[in-house]
């Protein structure tokens, strides 16, 4: 328990003095909160003193930061001409990024985040399980390779493979690495040159830093592995905000969602992995949307799309065929 | 690299991450975020200490106003009990200059525990409350086995006792540093 502003209007307007008592031993050695509680306590509308003492910090904040953003402005106006070759231009031309961009993921706001609930401990898919859940690396060019050998000798006339055939060989598979022992795409092969470089602020008026896509992923995954799904979230859904079609912050994000019982727009992360340009968690997103669909009690997309990981007889098949929708 | 919302990142670092990320860049959203974490209660503490919310407000700016000038000069192990003395000197400095009559306050003992030590171990503690509570001053006794035992809260222990706050506060901590220290005294006679 964090003495937070959310506790602190909670512990001052419970009338039920078991939670008060609660919170108190919590943070009955912690003079700092104690202490503050008391000057709380002495004042009726002492609160919403301090509602009105935030406002009053967040104007100040706002006035500094207009002044930085003048100066900052004539700057980067001048720099301009130099940060228009470093725009990228390549990916977005494939299909399947305008596939991707065209189906809508909510991005959400710290607030949105900090509403949702985290689902029932037997209800989450834990860190430790989509780690050692994970289909064999893509890393294994042999076996690949093998696999579409295999393929092209099948006989033509079998319906279900020709199906499948354009599927598999279409699948674009990009270099991975390991952050805490979880399968993440390194984009530092695909996305040289790829910043934006602004001191501008954004749409909710927040300055803005340049930081190495690698070092917010691994922060990311950090709070993935602690179960900090929350705080999880809010990286991740960074990283799509600059990049939305990055597989990294869809996948997790999408398990994050999950955690947080919010099948829905787990489910459109899920899918929409499946049309971004590199397919190293399509099966995985299959697997873990089989979940959502079950847990939304979908029945009729659970049971197709169960079919089609059966019929693909790959990593998930198996387990997929064990899964049963109730 | 990547833009990103400076205060999301500045949100995922802790308190001494978020120190040393001022330290290195000085970046004034450091500030923001450490306001956003400690703003209330730094304002609850000027509010005990000064009794009047005008003069906790401008303390309160104050107190953000200084605090980088203060984080540059000093090396911080534990944020948050470094920032509960910063305002408290502000409130004591306060009191000092315009309430006068009002400075016995400032003999009060500070018990600020380390990180480590904020939580409860209150199995051990009810486990020594048997035999060491009767060994207690009685207004300690009284407050310990109202919160640990009655489970009151510390409003309700008010009404009951009709101490002050600060006397159910202090109790409570103090009865509950005494028990620790007759049970190791006991752990230490037993060994013998």
């Amino acid at each position: 328990m964090k003495a937070n502003r959310a506790l602190f209007k909670k512990y001052l307007n419970t009338k039920s003095q078991e939670e008060k008592h609660l919170i108190e031993k919590q943070f009955v050695s912690d003079d700092f909160t104690m202490d503050a509680f008391e000057g709380y306590l002495q004042h009726k509308d002492a609160w919403q003193t301090f509602e009105a003492l935030d406002q009053k910090y967040n104007r100040k904040q706002k006035k500094k930061k207009l002044a930085f953003y003048g100066s900052a402005l004539a700057v980067s106006l001048l720099l301009g001409w130099y940060l228009i070759p470093a725009m990228p231009m390549k990916q977005t031309t494939s299909a399947a990024k305008h596939k991707a961009e065209s189906i809508q993921i909510k991005i959400h706001r710290e607030d949105d985040i900090q509403q949702m609930k985290t689902a029932a401990l037997s209800e989450r898919i834990t860190p430790t399980e989509v780690r050692l859940n994970f289909s064999p690396s893509n890393e294994a060019p042999a076996t690949k390779a093998e696999v579409l050998e295999r393929m092209q000798q099948m006989p033509t006339q079998t319906v279900e493979i020709r199906q499948q055939k354009p599927q598999v060989l279409q699948v674009k598979m990009g270099r991975e690495l390991l952050i805490k022992n979880f399968k993440v795409l390194d984009y530092r092969y695909y996305r040289k040159g790829d910043l934006t470089q602004t001191f501008a602020e954004n749409e909710h008026g927040e300055q803005q830093l340049k930081i190495p896509y690698i070092n917010i992923l691994n922060k990311a995954i950090e709070h993935f592995a602690r179960q900090d799904y929350k705080l999880a979230l809010l990286l991740f859904d960074e990283i799509l905000l600059t990049y939305p079609d990055d597989a990294n912050a869809l996948f997790y994000g999408a398990m994050c969602l999950y955690n947080l019982s919010e099948y829905n727009q787990a489910e459109s992360r899920f899918v929409k992995l499946q049309n971004v340009p590199f397919g190293n968690f399509s099966e995985e997103a299959n697997w873990y949307l089989l979940h959502v669909y079950q847990k939304a009690k979908k029945e009729a997309a659970f049971s197709s799309l169960q079919k089609m990981i059966i019929g693909q007889k790959g990593f998930y098949a198996e387990k997929a065929e064990n899964l049963s929708f109730n | 690299m990547m833009v990103l919302g400076r205060r999301a990142y500045l949100k995922s670092l802790n308190d001494e991450q978020l120190i040393q990320e001022f330290k290195e860049n000085q970046w004034a959203a450091c500030i923001d975020e450490l306001y956003k974490r400690y703003g209330h209660l730094v304002y609850g503490i000027l509010l005990k200490y000064t009794k009047q919310t005008m003069d906790a407000e401008d303390l309160t700016m104050e107190c953000f106003a200084k605090l980088p000038a203060l984080l540059l000069k000093h090396d911080i192990d534990y944020f948050k009990g470094w920032l509960y003395t910063v305002a408290r000197n502000i409130a004591f400095a306060f009191l000092r200059k315009n309430k006068p009559g009002d400075v016995e306050q400032l003999n009060e003992q500070v018990t600020y525990l380390a990180e480590g030590e904020l939580t409860n171990d209150n199995e051990e503690l009810l486990a020594t409350l048997e035999w060491a509570l009767p060994q207690l001053k009685e207004q300690q006794q009284t407050c310990i086995r109202l919160f640990y035992i009655e489970q009151l809260s510390y409003e309700q222990i008010i009404q009951q006792t009709r101490y002050s706050y600060n006397e159910v506060k202090s109790n409570i901590q103090n009865g509950k540093r005494n028990l620790k220290l007759l049970m190791e005294k006991k752990q230490s006679y037993e060994s013998k």
